[in-house]
């Protein structure tokens, strides 16, 4: 059965890197299948690693502080803003019903004249009788919608 | 109401007392004792030198920002490994950070900074056939010098898997390098001068 362990694995991988060979521990390992592998990949590792460091230039602490500043920033300007948002559609959901009942009360009215607007529109010669109520209800949700749109629901958080 | 426009209203400083669990100073401290580790660790298991910048930069922000990260300084450390590893493996989730074969494993990696790598020898070529998580595996035990129970917290595995895991990995490693040639000079292979 292949074994999987040796006690003296952690001091060879440490004496790997370190690239000193205690004489017992160099006379263990070379008879020890684990710690021979330890000792080649521990070793190989460790020359990647220093060739990699030498070259490396990375960004400069201040730079990073002065990204996660503007997070900050812009996470306590999404915190402050959300009560607005949120009252903003409260009081949408709120005049719903009153700007229906308002609509609906303008429509009847407009009905009301429908007499009067089937004169003139026959005197216009445009007999626009059929057509009057459905252009008024798309008028009036082409202007709830951009009503909305300006209030904010609809506009994107991050600008 | 614009999102920037409010964040320009808040003193930078102000926000980032408010928001950061260390002053400038200490993460300038913690930044210079731990980049060049995190980067060649980001660099060996992405193979990208690119990617590993972004993601070295986004987990010190991630760092920066978190709501309660660890004071201790090696539990800092490891904590900020394993969230470029989360990072890393989020980018990645597509490509299978489990393994499998070869082909499977190879994630796209930026044409100038593979041939970089490969350039630096075989150690570079071999690493190359592990997958990821072997990689990681071998560069927290054997570079970072890091035990079972801290490869587990940074890889978000359970501490018993560790042992079979990393000794697969460095079984495959070591015969690569082997196949390859590689002498570990001044050490021990009993096929290396």
């Amino acid at each position: 059965m292949m074994r999987w362990r040796c006690a003296s694995e952690s001091d060879t991988a440490r004496a790997a890197r370190a690239g000193a060979w205690p004489e017992a521990l160099r006379t263990h390992a070379a008879e020890c299948r684990v710690c021979r592998d330890v000792a080649l990949v521990a070793t190989a590792l460790d020359r990647e690693r220093r060739q990699w460091s030498a070259d490396l230039l990375p960004a400069s602490a201040g730079h990073i502080w002065w990204v996660a500043q503007l997070r900050a920033r812009h996470a306590a300007a999404e915190r402050a803003l959300r009560p607005i948002r949120v009252m903003t559609l409260v009081a949408i959901a709120a005049s719903a019903p009153v700007a229906a009942g308002a609509l609906a009360s303008a429509l009847s009215t407009v009905a009301s004249w429908l007499p009067d607007l089937r004169i003139v529109s026959a005197i216009a010669g445009i007999g626009g009788y059929a057509t009057l109520p459905a252009v008024t209800v798309a008028a009036s949700a082409a202007l709830a919608f951009l009503l909305l749109a300006l209030t904010g629901p609809f506009t994107r958080a991050d600008g | 109401m614009h999102n920037h426009a409010v964040a320009a209203t808040i003193p930078a400083r102000a926000a980032a007392e408010e928001c950061f669990a260390m002053d400038e100073g200490e993460f300038a401290r913690f930044y210079d004792a731990t980049v060049r580790p995190l980067r060649g660790y980001l660099t060996r298991l992405s193979r990208n030198v690119a990617l590993a910048d972004d993601l070295a930069q986004e987990a010190y922000c991630r760092v920066l920002t978190a709501a309660a990260p660890p004071t201790d300084a090696d539990r800092l450390r490891r904590y900020l490994f394993r969230v470029a590893t989360n990072l890393y493996r989020d980018h990645f989730r597509r490509a299978r950070w489990d393994g499998g074969s070869l082909d499977e494993t190879h994630e796209p990696a930026d044409r100038d900074s593979e041939r970089r790598l490969h350039l630096r020898g075989d150690v570079g070529a071999v690493l190359d056939v592990l997958t990821p998580r072997q990689r990681a595996l071998l560069w927290l035990a054997y570079v970072e010098g890091m035990q079972h129970r801290e490869i587990a917290e940074v890889l978000g595995l359970s501490r018993l898997s560790i042992r079979p895991l990393l000794f697969r990995a460095r079984r495959r490693m070591a015969r690569e390098l082997r196949a390859r040639g590689f002498a570990p000079g001044g050490a021990v292979d009993g096929r290396s001068s």
